[in-house]
């Protein structure tokens, strides 16, 4: 058993298989053996994502270790999840986005990727205008710099 | 933790997880996502080579290529240098390679068309002999006259070089004669270099490529190199006019060989030549000197000397790549040949045997149709279907049901009436079917794969050469049917009507993933599957274009397709036969003087330029539309009268055969015939209603006895 503590010092037992989804805790467990005897502290992550982030983790427990070649980034994007996954990723917008962090952060990639996907599913086919509400974003080009880009990409745009 | 009021979560990500995000996105939200804001924009720039380079085909299997050589690969295939000039990032690779691959398969797709080797006005005849000129006798009037103009204006073969430094077209002509045009959009069709009439025979075949070129002459294959080649770098101002680009040197001279019937120059630049008593030989004219060769040394060069003994009957038509040749056996389909061991691997016969039988098992999953205007039900809005139609080659009223899929006694969709012009034009059965030029590429899987065409407007093609070869010749009909059924399919493409001859040329090209054909005044083009055993699903696009020019040359009615076709990456070439007005100097009674004159030339269809414009909508387009007596009334017109395929066809053998064609008052159209007697040409519509094949065969045979009192003689 693993002991996890959060930015809001609550305390996580977790066993050492599912800990060690997370590359950077397998790093630290691999390279720190007393690591396992007192809490490890994740200030950077809530409890509540925490708990999602390890109910993932749990999951694919038994998942063969993902391949770390460079071919990875090449190869063809797909943004199929899984089912079991794309359940999981559900959540709200907030939430998302800390799974994405807190997933970096511990380096779990594949749920990196699951997270990664899902935002780019949200954005895939909006307009502009649909993602700046989406995410808030303000829009910070004049009416003049938008018409040149909408210009320059229409052939693309346009599909 | 974020804090997330109100913000935007995606400023909270560092960079490296915003492009990992943005690495899953297509072409057009990525283009979306550029307009977002600032901050956006600036990171999809600067990771320009993470979001936009996946997106380039053939990016992930060449990793070490730069952005600056895939442009250089470009451009060098490319007719359009400056489409590709503007590409400064990934992303304006990717948008210029996929509009302009799109625009390859559109139904409506926007191009750029230039007619090569057009010379208008005088030009055209170089003695400077005055076309006759005819006036009316009711008015007074000049009426058009089209002779058959000099033979010199008729081009025969034409290739073209697109690279960078070549830009040029090299043409054959009727007459005799090479001529080397300037194909740059700004070249206005200079004739950069030429050999003269005498030098050069008239109906030259022409091979070409990587500079270099091949044509018949009276003592075998003359093969000429680029002087670029030969010399070394070539300057465009120099005083020595053999340095220009598009000159050649003159290397060697593969023997004549008894009953040649044709030779074709492949990608490895080995030339193969195939005679009809069934010989074959093949050289490697890429080792050709001009100082060392006079002619190749047969027994010297034996590796490249390959005398396979093929049975009697080979067409002419021939292909290989590296370890085949492909013979086309006319009716008897094609023969395939081993070139290390001369081995006969086997036939494609269409017309008996197994094969024959498995392909009649397939039609409904393995044949398309394209363009049977007159057979497509209003219902059905596709150009491409497939159905249950054995038997339509009957054209009868049985197959037109199968068609449509309706029932005999079904009243509710009655099959369209045939026109006689289609009862006239059969389609042949497959078994009955001549077949022309075919093509071989090694697929990427090492798959051989094969197209062809045929006579009767069939375009074939199988992704599994040698494997459906081995089936014929050993495996059991079973084994063969399913064989057929996984990796050979058939086009059958309607055209305005159906024909069965080659009288179009019978062109046939591949290149860069795709195929081209010709079939009467339309040219297909479709994407070629990329593996073996596959063949195109249900919404494979053909496409399929005019083969007339109908740009500033009159009377498109007239102008047909011949002679040749290719295809490059971002271009079309094909030769046409198209009339075109001459102007005369000074007018007649306050009119212009003008004359009409058939010419040949070469048209560039570019579907680069105009690719990254917006889609142009295709004006409504009612397949029913072509019986409606409006079609033709808003047809071009000869005068007030659309003309029949036939009539276009018989008046274009009469021009090549040298004889003048008038038109007069009644618009009426006349041969003149060598032996000063004319020729009716021009049938009455009502005369065509009802004829049938031998009936019309008739009318175009007319002599002057039947043409009886219209002997008046008008020509001045």
């Amino acid at each position: 058993m693993v002991q996890l503590s959060t930015s809001d010092n609550e305390i996580f037992n977790v066993d050492r298989d599912v800990a060690e989804r997370s590359v950077l805790l397998k790093t630290m467990l691999d390279d720190l053996p007393e690591a396992e005897e007192n809490p490890i502290p994740l200030s950077n992550v809530s409890s509540n994502v925490l708990k999602k982030v390890l109910e993932y983790c749990a999951h694919h427990r038994g998942d063969p270790a993902p391949p770390t070649d460079e071919s990875e980034e090449s190869r063809k994007r797909t943004t199929d999840i899984g089912d079991w996954d794309s359940k999981f990723i559900n959540v709200d917008q907030e939430m998302l986005f800390e799974i994405i962090l807190a997933a970096n952060y511990l380096d779990i990639k594949p749920l990196l990727d699951v997270g990664c996907k899902t935002v780019a599913n949200m954005i895939k086919g909006k307009t502009p205008e649909e993602i700046r509400k989406l995410f808030n974003i303000q829009n910070d080009f004049t009416q003049e710099e938008e018409e040149q880009i909408k210009k320059e990409n229409e052939w693309a745009e346009d599909r | 933790m974020l804090n997330y009021q109100a913000k935007d979560p995606t400023a909270l990500l560092p960079n490296e997880l915003l492009v990992h995000i943005a690495t899953y996105l297509d072409i057009p939200s990525l283009a979306r996502l550029e307009r977002v804001s600032k901050a956006w924009n600036a990171l999809l720039k600067v990771y320009d080579n993470r979001c936009w380079a996946q997106h380039v085909e053939g990016y992930e299997y060449n990793k070490e290529l730069s952005l600056q050589s895939m442009k250089a690969q470009k451009q060098k295939n490319s007719i359009d240098q400056q489409y590709w000039q503007p590409v400064k990032r990934w992303k304006d690779f990717v948008l210029r390679q996929n509009a302009l691959a799109e625009n390859w398969t559109t139904d409506y797709p926007n191009v750029e068309t230039s007619v090569v080797g057009y010379t208008p006005a005088r030009e055209i005849d170089p003695i400077g002999n005055p076309a006759p000129i005819t006036y009316s006798k009711k008015t007074g009037e000049v009426l058009p006259v089209i002779h058959a103009g000099p033979a010199s204006s008729y081009v025969w073969r034409a290739r073209l070089d697109p690279a960078p430094d070549a830009q040029f077209i090299i043409t054959t002509w009727l007459s005799g004669g090479v001529r080397v045009i300037d194909a740059r959009p700004d070249g206005n069709s200079a004739v950069l270099w030429q050999l003269p009439r005498w030098s050069v025979r008239a109906y030259a075949h022409l091979e070409y490529r990587d500079g270099i070129a091949c044509w018949d002459s009276e003592d075998g294959i003359e093969v000429w190199k680029r002087w670029k080649l030969v010399q070394g770098e070539e300057t465009a101002e120099q005083d020595e006019p053999a340095n220009k680009r598009g000159s050649f040197v003159k290397v060697g001279t593969v023997p004549d060989m008894p009953g040649m019937r044709g030779f074709m120059l492949n990608e490895a630049l080995h030339l193969s030549v195939v005679s009809s008593a069934g010989r074959s030989c093949t050289y490697n004219v890429a080792a050709a000197k001009p100082e060392s060769i006079r002619n190749f040394p047969i027994k010297e060069n034996a590796s490249w000397v390959y005398d396979f003994g093929i049975r009697r009957g080979a067409t002419g038509h021939i292909e290989h790549d590296l370890d085949n040749v492909v013979f086309c056996m006319g009716h008897d389909g094609y023969s395939v040949y081993n070139k290390e061991t001369a081995t006969h691997l086997g036939d494609l016969r269409f017309n008996e045997g197994g094969l024959l039988t498995a392909l009649e098992q397939c039609v409904s999953t393995n044949y398309m149709f394209i363009d049977f205007w007159p057979y497509l039900p209003k219902r059905q809005e596709d150009s491409v279907f497939r159905r249950e139609v054995v038997e339509y080659f009957e054209s009868n009223e049985q197959a037109l049901h199968k068609l449509h899929g309706t029932s005999e006694t079904d009243e509710s969709l009655e099959p369209p009436e045939l026109l006689p012009e289609l009862r006239r034009n059969r389609k042949p059965h497959i078994r009955s079917d001549e077949w022309g030029a075919t093509m071989i590429r090694q697929l990427d899987d090492g798959a051989t794969l094969i197209v062809a065409r045929s006579a009767g407007g069939r375009f074939l093609f199988c992704t599994d050469l040698l494997g459906l070869l081995k089936c014929i010749e050993e495996g059991s009909q079973e084994m063969l049917d399913a064989k057929v059924r996984e990796c050979l399919a058939i086009i059958e493409c309607g055209g305005t009507r159906c024909i069965t001859e080659f009288r179009s040329g019978g062109w046939l090209t591949v290149h860069a993933g795709r195929a081209a054909w010709e079939i009467e005044d339309r040219v297909y083009i479709i994407e070629l599957p990329r593996k073996r055993n596959t063949i195109p699903g249900p919404n494979t696009k053909v496409m399929t274009m005019n083969g007339r020019y109908n740009g500033e040359i009159v009377m498109p009615q007239i102008s047909v397709p011949a002679s040749i076709l290719s295809l490059h990456d971002d271009c079309l070439v094909s030769t046409y036969l198209h009339p075109a007005y001459i102007l005369l100097e000074g007018e007649v009674a306050g009119q212009a003087r003008w004359e009409t004159s058939v010419l040949k030339s070469v048209r560039i269809v570019r579907f680069a330029p105009k690719a990254l414009e917006p889609k142009v909508q295709p004006p409504h387009h009612d397949p029913s539309a072509i019986f409606s007596p409006d079609y033709h009334a808003n047809r071009p017109q000869l005068g007030r009268r659309a003309l029949d395929v036939h009539q276009q066809w018989y008046i274009t053998s009469r021009l090549m055969a040298g004889n003048a064609i008038r038109v007069d008052d009644d618009n009426a159209i006349w041969a003149d015939m060598a032996d000063d007697e004319e020729e009716f040409v021009d049938v009455d519509d009502e005369d065509f209603e009802d004829v049938d094949d031998d009936e019309f065969a008739d009318l175009q045979a007319l002599d002057g006895e039947e043409g009886e009192g219209l002997h008046e003689d008008e020509i001045l």
